[in-house]
Order: structure tokens, then C-alpha cells, then sequence
């Protein structure tokens, strides 16, 4: 029995568990430590409005995202109209841009002097205290900037569970009485809530955990009260009690995500499955899909790339400098580095699980995956809390900081928070691996390294790089773990565009910021690919 | 020569429920035996078990006078010597037909070489050597599956359903061909299926299973004989499976 849960292919399992866990463990850990003076400051004078931000935001965003995503996901799902197959896939774009970029775009266009508020003025020959745009940086401005460019979530999985309902269901619908937007509010939506669900909740997550788009417009949230604590105040120790706080919200949003996905499929149970064929809209209505399909691509995607183009082309600026080259370079062996190790962890462990298949590995594997929701300033002050634990050892002999302030924290970190992302993409190509070529191979005499190298490896190839290419983009984008953790006068292309964006030089944020969003689109590019190969509907059509 | 002993062989997936119950079995060198039984009666856990790709909770299983399982110990099955033929085929996907054939053996290149292409040319798929499997039909594919588990000369070759998403006249072409192979190279094997014809035409010996108990054996003709003299519907054993 100890033999068949304690082996070989258990270890690297165990020993990520153990290195997952532990910066988290120190964080939660500083709750039942004192508590300073820093704390009672904060929690008499500041607290409350982290809270209420942080709600308000929250708050906004999930209506907002909800509205857009599960409409959205409606009309391509059900409807044929003008541009249609082109808004299906376009409406993933966003997905390229991060909150952060999104928010350095929206303050360039809407501040007093911005592009779009200076182009009313000149189209209209208005005075220069005219202001026709109100101003981005506030909550509801933030609220805009986390809708539109986290709907996406929401809108792929509404959209591949609208593509599995059973049209019988929503027929039946139809002569109970019902009318077309009856059937969509009253069965279509209700009958895919846990999946609208799991979606709201990643990206709840992610708006509560993000950095860069809440500091650039100046709102107090959890993730800014953190930075200023450790950084104002130079108390880490209360920095780690508040962010022990947002660790426990992260961990209801990630209960009740997991428990939203577990329930995922239960609409489906008993029903007749009929697919859905397209209904042609025409003359005004197409128009009116289109337009609300578009406009989330508009200001999610093609606005601030447009913005990002104009102030990197427009002024000139000598943009592919010394300094550009060797930031890219950095993110982009960084990034190849985290994706490449965070992908062979995934398989080994995926592996280890497929062959060993006992009850300890799935869960140790299932538990890996919860690192994508622990926000990643969290994980930040975790894994140099624990790296400073390790370089402390080494004092003895004299040598100090090995690993403090060096990029073995900041992969540490990305790992973490990346595994998720490996793990899912090996997981569903490991479904296509029949478990009977296993078997056979195991009568051939192969078992084991050898048969992960000669039968899975190759099969996986694709699955392979597709999340290489998602790691990447992920690196690529982090900015609260990187600026922590980064070395000294290290520089990664997603820091570079918070320095400049600090200091108001938007100008000269414009070309990491296209570099951040291209690299961010290679793998949307597959994403696109399999959705539009995912529409049995309209091939059978 | 006894090639496999199986004693008091039990097993089960929920308690209460056995799979196999008390189940004593064995095979001589040569013999070609057949497993008959509706879905669910155990047959295919059976040859999980002989595999090694699943552990009994009791009992002992012997190949060639030697204890391959039993309460203290459980040879993998990549030491079992066994061959696998299952209903998918699974041919590995990535490899063309000859290194299909080849993967199970360990000798240098050539001889590996030569000995697939005997089987190949033995099973007529020789000439789709250097095909992909996807790029040959299914009752071809089924062919390259065999001749790659005979090709590590395997003590005994297990056989799941392995013709059963053949279509009829494939099937009973491959059927006599496996047969003669198996019987010219004395190969013995155990075919697991829910089709009496299957059972009666490719085997020296059939056992019918249920709930997890034998409750028939015989050469195939008495069999035939039991079949005919209490006029049971082997048919409805199919349509159940």
C-alpha cells in the first residue's frame, strides 16, 4: 500500500506541493503574528476603503462583464448576421491586453489634453478648456477598463456552453409560450449558470489581484495598500497581514469557482441533444449584433492598439533604442525560460498521475493548479520571504543572497502562478491519448520514462507548445510579482511600461506596450484556431 | 506444459459486488481458449488481471510455472511477457506500421527490421510497411495490431474483442487467418468476446462467463452442443454487450 502512493513518480509531485505552498503558508501565517502600529493606522483610516473600493469594483465589473460576455456569446452562438464568423473569434482579442496597458491607453485618450477629448475640440473648434470626454481615472473608469478586457473569460465558456445546449430544450421553450429573448433570460442563461459562474469568478480573481491598472488611476484597493505598506511604511510584516486578507477572499472565489465548475454539466443531464442551427438576421437587426459585438473588440482591442500605434509612430520616438532591446530580451528569455520548465512539470506530473492514477497524486496535481488564483503580489512577498529563509542557511559559510534578489524567485513565482496553465493545456491533450496505447505499450515492455518519451511526448507535441506559447504570454504580461521580485536594474518590458506609465511618458510606454500585446496575441492566434473548429452547428449545417 | 494458472481468483470494484468470484482457470501451451459472456460479466477484467494492468484483491495467477501475482507479490506488466490486442487497436499514432511492429522487440535495427516484415508479409499488410496507421483500413490495422504483439514472442496473447468493430465478412476472413497463424507458430492465446461465432470458430476450448463465475467450458464443439440441446440465445448475450 506505501509502496503504491510513495514512489518514484511522487516525488516531483510532493516537492512542488511542498514549494507551492510554503510562500502562501508564510503570508497567511503573519495573522497570527503582532500587530504593529502600521496595522491599527490602517485599520482605523484606510481599510474601509480598500474594502469598499474593492467591492464597487468588483461589484461593476462582474455586471458589466456579465452583461457583455453572455450576450455575446448568444448572439454568435445563435445567430447569423453581418461579420459574424469574423466577431466570433475577434471577440478572444482583448484577451492580449492587460488591464494595465488598457488603463495607460484610456488616461491618454480621455484626460483633459487627451487624444480623443484634443479631437472633439479640433473637429468642433472648441475652446481648450472644453472637456467632452470625462476624465478615466476613477472607479467606474477602472470598472470599464476590467470589463473590457477580462469579458472574454466569461464569453468563452458561455459560448462552448451555448454551443452544447440542446435546442429541443429551448424549443420546448418556444411552445410553452416563451418568446425569443424569454427563452434567452429565462432558460438559455439559467440553464449555463454555473459555467457564467466559474467565468465571473476568474475574473473577479483577477481584477482583485491586479496592480498596475488601479495604481496608474490612483484607487486605493487591497494590491496598492499592500505595495504602499511595504514601500511607504517599510513593514512588510503588515503588508503580509493585509495581503493575508486578500488571500482569503482570493480563497472564496476560487471555492466557489471550483464548486461552479464541478456543476457545470448539470443542464445537460436527461436532455435530447439537438444542435443548434443559425438564425438569419437581417437589415437592421444584423446591424444592431454587429454593433454590440463589435463595440467590446473596439475599445477592448482595436482603440488602444490604435492609441498605442499613434503615440509609437506619431512622435517619432526612437523607440527600438538599446534600452528596448535589451528589456525584450529579458522578458523574452525569462518568459521561453518559466514556460518551458512550468511545461515539463506539467507533464511529468500529468504524467505520473495518468500512470501511477491513485487518489494523492490527482489531488497534489489538482491542488498545483490553485496557484493561478493566489494574486501575485501574495506570491511575491511569499517566495522572498522564503528564498531570504534559505539564503540565511548560507550565512554560515559566508556567502550572503544567493537566491533573494535573484530570478530564481521571480521563476519561482511565474511557475506558481503559471502552473495552471501547463497543467490544463497537458491535461486536455492527455485526453486524446487513448489509455489503451498504455496498455499495449506496457505488454511491449515499455513503462514508465520510456514510455512518457517514445509513446506521450510525441503525441503531445501540439498541446506542447500550445501552452509553452500561454506561459509566454503570461510572463510576459506579469507586472506586481516582477516588480518585487525583479533583480536589481533588471527590466522586463511589462516593468518598463509601468516606470514610463508612472511618470505620465506614454509616449515612451507605447512600444513595450505593443510588444506586450503582440506577444500576448500568438497564443490567441490558436486559441481562434480551436474555436473555429469547436462549431460542429455550423459545419453540419 | 501448463503456460497459465489461475486460482481462486477474485475481484471487485465496489465491496459486495465481486467481478470475478472464486475463479480457477488454466491453459496449455498451444491452446487457443475463448472467453464468452454478456457485457459486464467480468471477462475483460479477467484479462486486465492475466495482464497486469489490473491487481486481484485475491489469489494467484502463474505463467509458465511461475508466480506472476498473488497476495505478496505482482510482476508489472512489462514483465509479465504477455501481448496485448485490443478492440481501438491502438496503433501508436505517430509511428508508421513497421516501427508499430518493431517497438516491442530489443534486438539491433536489421534483425528487428526483418523479423516485422516476416509478420508484416505473414498478415499480407507488408506492403503498407512505411504507411501511417490512419493512412490503412481497419481490418488492416487490425492485422498490424496482432503482428506486433506476436512480434516479442509473447507466452501468451491476450485478445480483447478483437474483431468487434469489424465489419461481418472481414471479420470472418481475419478470424481464419489469425487462427492459422496462431496454430502454425503454436501461440497461445486467450480471445475475450461477446460473439459466439468469434468463440467457437477460432478456439480449442470456451469458457462462458457469469457474473463472475464459469458456468459452461468446453471444447468448442460440446459447446456448440450445450448451445443447440438447451437452445440458448447467444444472440441475446450480444445484443446485451
Amino acid at each position: 500500500m506505501f509502496k503504491r502512493y510513495l514512489n518514484t513518480w511522487s516525488i516531483l509531485p510532493i516537492f512542488c506541493f511542498i514549494f507551492f505552498i510554503t510562500p502562501v503558508l508564510i503570508v497567511i501565517s503573519s495573522l497570527f503574528g503582532e500587530y504593529s502600529d502600521n496595522w491599527s493606522h490602517l485599520y482605523n483610516y484606510v481599510l474601509g476603503t480598500y474594502i469598499t473600493n474593492s467591492i464597487y469594483l468588483v461589484t461593476g465589473v462582474l455586471i458589466l462583464v456579465a452583461l457583455i460576455g453572455v450576450s455575446t456569446a448568444w448572439l454568435v452562438t445563435n445567430y447569423d448576421f453581418f461579420l459574424k464568423n469574423i466577431l466570433e473569434w475577434a471577440l478572444i482579442l482583448p484577451l492580449a491586453v492587460p488591464p494595465y496597458i488598457l488603463a495607460y491607453t484610456f488616461t491618454g485618450l480621455f484626460d483633459t489634453y487627451g487624444t480623443a477629448n484634443n479631437l472633439v475640440r479640433d473637429l468642433f473648434n472648441l475652446g481648450r478648456e472644453f472637456t467632452f470626454f470625462p476624465k478615466a481615472r476613477n472607479v467606474p473608469g477602472a470598472i470599464i477598463v476590467f470589463s473590457f478586457t477580462l469579458y472574454p473569460y466569461v464569453y468563452l465558456v458561455s459560448r462552448m456552453a451555448f454551443i452544447n445546449q440542446s435546442k429541443s430544450i429551448l424549443e420546448t421553450g418556444r411552445t410553452l409560450g416563451l418568446n425569443k429573448f424569454g427563452v434567452f433570460y429565462k432558460l438559455a442563461v439559467p440553464m449555463i449558470r454555473p459555467a457564467i459562474i466559474a467565468g465571473l469568478m476568474l475574473v473577479a480573481m483577477e481584477t482583485l489581484s491586479d496592480f498596475g491598472a488601479v495604481d496608474h488611476f490612483a484607487i486605493s484597493t487591497f494590491t496598492t495598500g499592500i505595495f504602499r505598506t511595504w514601500y511607504g511604511m517599510y513593514d512588510i510584516h503588515t503588508a503580509k497581514q493585509l495581503a493575508s486578507l486578500l488571500l482569503i477572499i482570493a480563497i472564496m472565489f476560487i471555492t466557489a469557482e471550483r464548486y461552479s465548475r464541478k456543476n457545470a454539466d448539470y443542464s445537460f443531464a436527461g436532455s435530447v441533444f439537438r444542435q443548434v442551427y443559425l438564425l438569419k438576421l437581417t437589415g437592421l437587426k444584423s446591424f444592431l449584433a454587429f454593433v454590440i459585438c463589435f463595440i467590446p473588440i473596439f475599445i477592448g482591442f482595436i482603440l488602444p492598439i490604435l492609441e498605442l500605434s499613434y503615440w509609437a509612430f506619431n512622435y517619432k520616438l526612437d523607440f527600438f533604442n538599446d534600452k528596448f532591446i535589451s528589456t525584450a530580451w529579458n522578458s523574452f528569455y525569462l518568459a521561453i525560460i518559466t514556460a518551458f520548465l512550468c511545461t515539463l512539470l506539467a507533464i511529468i506530473i500529468n504524467f505520473s498521475v495518468r500512470y501511477k492514477n491513485n487518489n494523492i497524486l490527482k489531488f497534489l496535481s489538482s491542488f498545483l493548479t490553485v496557484g493561478y488564483a493566489v494574486p501575485g503580489i501574495i506570491l511575491a512577498i511569499g517566495v522572498m520571504q522564503l528564498l531570504t529563509f534559505i539564503d540565511s542557511g548560507f550565512i554560515e559559510i559566508n556567502i550572503q543572497f544567493v537566491l533573494t534578489g535573484s530570478l530564481v524567485g521571480l521563476i519561482i513565482a511565474y511557475i506558481i502562478k503559471s502552473y495552471a496553465l501547463a497543467s490544463s493545456t497537458i491535461e486536455s491533450g492527455y485526453q486524446r491519448v487513448n489509455k489503451r496505447l498504455d496498455d499495449v505499450a506496457r505488454s511491449l515492455k515499455t513503462s514508465g520514462w520510456p514510455l512518457l518519451t517514445s509513446i506521450h511526448l510525441p503525441l503531445l507535441k501540439t498541446s506542447f507548445l500550445t501552452s509553452v506559447l500561454l506561459v509566454v504570454s503570461e510572463v510576459i504580461k506579469e507586472l506586481p510579482a516582477t516588480l518585487i521580485l525583479r533583480p536589481f536594474n533588471f527590466d522586463t518590458l511589462a516593468v518598463y511600461t509601468y516606470i514610463f506609465a508612472a511618470e505620465e511618458r506614454m509616449y515612451d510606454a507605447a512600444a513595450p506596450s505593443i510588444a506586450i500585446v503582440m506577444i500576448g496575441l500568438l497564443p490567441i492566434i490558436i486559441l481562434t484556431r480551436m474555436i473555429r473548429t469547436s462549431r460542429p452547428a455550423s459545419r453540419d449545417k | 506444459m501448463t503456460t497459465l494458472e489461475i486460482k481462486n481468483l477474485n475481484h471487485h470494484y465496489i465491496k459486495g459486488k465481486p467481478v470475478l468470484n472464486n475463479l480457477d482457470l488454466s491453459l496449455d501451451e498451444g491452446e487457443i481458449l475463448s472467453i464468452l459472456g454478456p457485457s459486464g460479466c467480468g471477462k475483460s477484467t479477467l484479462l486486465r488481471i492475466i495482464a497486469g494492468l489490473e491487481k486481484e484483491k485475491s489469489g494467484s495467477i502463474q505463467i509458465n510455472n511461475s508466480i506472476v501475482s498473488d497476495y505478496f507479490h505482482t510482476l508489472p506488466t512489462e514483465q509479465r511477457n504477455i501481448g496485448l490486442v485490443v478492440q481501438e487497436r491502438a496503433l501508436f499514432p505517430h509511428m508508421s506500421v513497421i516501427k508499430n511492429v518493431m517497438f516491442g522487440l530489443k534486438f539491433h535495427r536489421q534483425k528487428k527490421q526483418e523479423i516485422a516484415m516476416g509478420l508484416l508479409k505473414l498478415f499480407k499488410v507488408d506492403k503498407y510497411a512505411h504507411n501511417f496507421p490512419n493512412e490503412i483500413s481497419s481490418g488492416e490495422q487490425q492485422r498490424v495490431a496482432i503482428a506486433r504483439a506476436m512480434a516479442p514472442r509473447p507466452k501468451i496473447l491476450l485478445m480483447d474483442e478483437p474483431f468487434g468493430t469489424l465489419d461481418h465478412s472481414l471479420t470472418h476472413q481475419l478470424r481464419f487467418e489469425t487462427k492459422k497463424i496462431l496454430k502454425d507458430n503454436k501461440i497461445t492465446a486467450i480471445i475475450v468476446s461477446h460473439d459466439f461465432d468469434d468463440a467457437i470458430s477460432m478456439s480449442d476450448r470456451v469458457i462462458v462467463i457469469e457474473n463472475g463465475s464459469i458456468k459452461q467450458q468446453g471444447t468448442a464443439k460440446d459447446i456448440t452442443n450445450i448451445v443447440r440441446e438447451k437452445s440458448i440465445d447467444f444472440s441475446s448475450i450480444s445484443e446485451k454487450s
